[in-house]
Formats: C-alpha cells, structure tokens, sequence
C-alpha cells in the first residue's frame, strides 16, 4: 500500500497497525525517516515537500512495483509525507514483510535509496535563516547505482 | 499549451505554470526549453544539464515532438525519502 498524505503521520503507530494485519510472514524489515533538527552550525524549521500532482504517487507505484519483481515481499507499506513537516515530525515510512529476512531488507533498502533520488518530489530545507533546495547527493546516486546489477532474489 | 515549473525552477522563474501558444518553429522540447528559457528573467536555470522535461505525464526526452502536446512541465532534480 502506498499513502502520500499532507498530514502528520507516526510512524511506530503507522508500522504496529501494518504488522497487526495477519500475514505469514517470517520476517518484516521497515525504516522510518524524520526530520532531523539541524546540527551545531545550522537550526532546521522544517522541509517542505513539494509534488506533482499525478507522477508523484505513480513513482512511488513504480519504485514499490520494482521493488516486487526483484524480491519475494509479502506486503509492503510506504507513506511519504508532502508539504511542510516540521522538524522531529516522520517524513517517510517504507516498510516489507517476506518469507526470510533477506528479501524484507533489501526491498526496504531499495525503495529508500530510490525514493531519495528517483521519486518525483521537491525537497526544501527551512532553516531560521535561510531556504534551500535539497538535491540528491553523489552518495544517494551511487546507493541507488549498487543495485543496478542486483537481480534480486526472486 | 500549459507549461508547468516545479522546485527551484518554479521559484527561480517566479512562476509556477504558464499558457503559451507555441511558435511554428518550436518543434521539440529543446526548442521549447531555449525559447522559454529566453523569454523569461532568470530563464538560463532551465538550461541546466539537471533538468528534464515530462510531456502530458510522460518523463520525455528533448527531442520529443510537443506541437500536439497538451502538458509540459520542467522538472530540476528530485528528491523524496
């Protein structure tokens, strides 16, 4: 299941009520990810997420959809937030059940690293004293490249 | 035609969509891309080797015929997660 939501989510509670649906699953893997507050040198208000109006979700679909064909998942759950998520708020939850723990966490590893720099949003750092967009870096790229060879599991 | 701008683009260009009748000369999104990024200030942001370009939903190529498209819009690079 996918949720693009506009609202605030949690997501502990979100993945208790995903996991309280009975599967046979021997394996669930997940990842929440949050806003962080900035570090020493810099205060983080908030990101704000901006989205297309139709290819965003579809390029969840797609991400979610390949993630499928490679690994042999159960269920799976991603919720990605857009518009403005205020620091300490969860921003993204991806989360897989499998047969064996192996295809639950590469499937969630994968979508994480293609939803950093392959799904269709547009992120935006507010800080107390600036805004600036956030574009992948070369590190999110070459996460992602690592599983250009990778056939998966299935 | 509705162009749309999104992330920075929008902000750089100070627009977030657009009608324009297109010219007879502009055949392919290149050619929309060098026309807008001409006719707007700050339009040299949509020269950058970053920007891709979706036609009526579909992430296109320059060379892609747009004289019976619908929707173009400029997209800088993404990031969600």
């Amino acid at each position: 299941m996918i949720s693009i939501r506009s609202t605030s989510f949690n997501g502990a509670r979100e993945l208790s009520d995903f996991l309280n649906a009975p599967d046979n699953r021997g394996a669930t893997a997940s990842f929440i990810g949050t806003v962080r507050p900035g570090n020493d040198t810099q205060e983080v208000v908030s990101l704000f997420l901006e989205h297309h109006p139709t290819l965003s979700e579809k390029s969840v679909e797609q991400i979610a959809q390949d993630a499928g064909m490679k690994w042999n998942l159960i269920r799976y759950l991603i919720i990605h937030r857009i518009g403005l998520v205020d620091a300490g708020e969860d921003i993204v939850l991806v989360a897989a059940t499998a047969l064996h723990r192996r295809d639950a966490f590469d499937a969630v590893d994968f979508m994480m690293d293609h939803l950093k720099s392959e799904a269709l949003f547009w992120k935006k750092q507010i800080m107390t004293d600036r805004e600036e967009w956030i574009e992948p870096t070369q590190q999110d790229y070459q996460y992602k490249q690592r599983w250009s060879n990778h056939a998966g599991d299935r | 035609m509705q162009i749309s701008y999104f992330g920075k683009l929008r902000e750089q260009l100070k627009v977030a969509s657009e009608e324009v009748a297109l010219n007879d000369d502009l055949i392919t999104a290149g050619d929309l891309r060098d026309w807008l990024a001409a006719s707007h200030i700050n339009g040299e942001c949509l020269l950058a080797n970053s920007v891709r370009v979706i036609i009526d939903d579909e992430v296109s190529t320059w060379e892609q015929n747009i004289r019976n498209a619908v929707t173009v819009a400029f997209i800088p690079p993404v990031s969600g997660g």
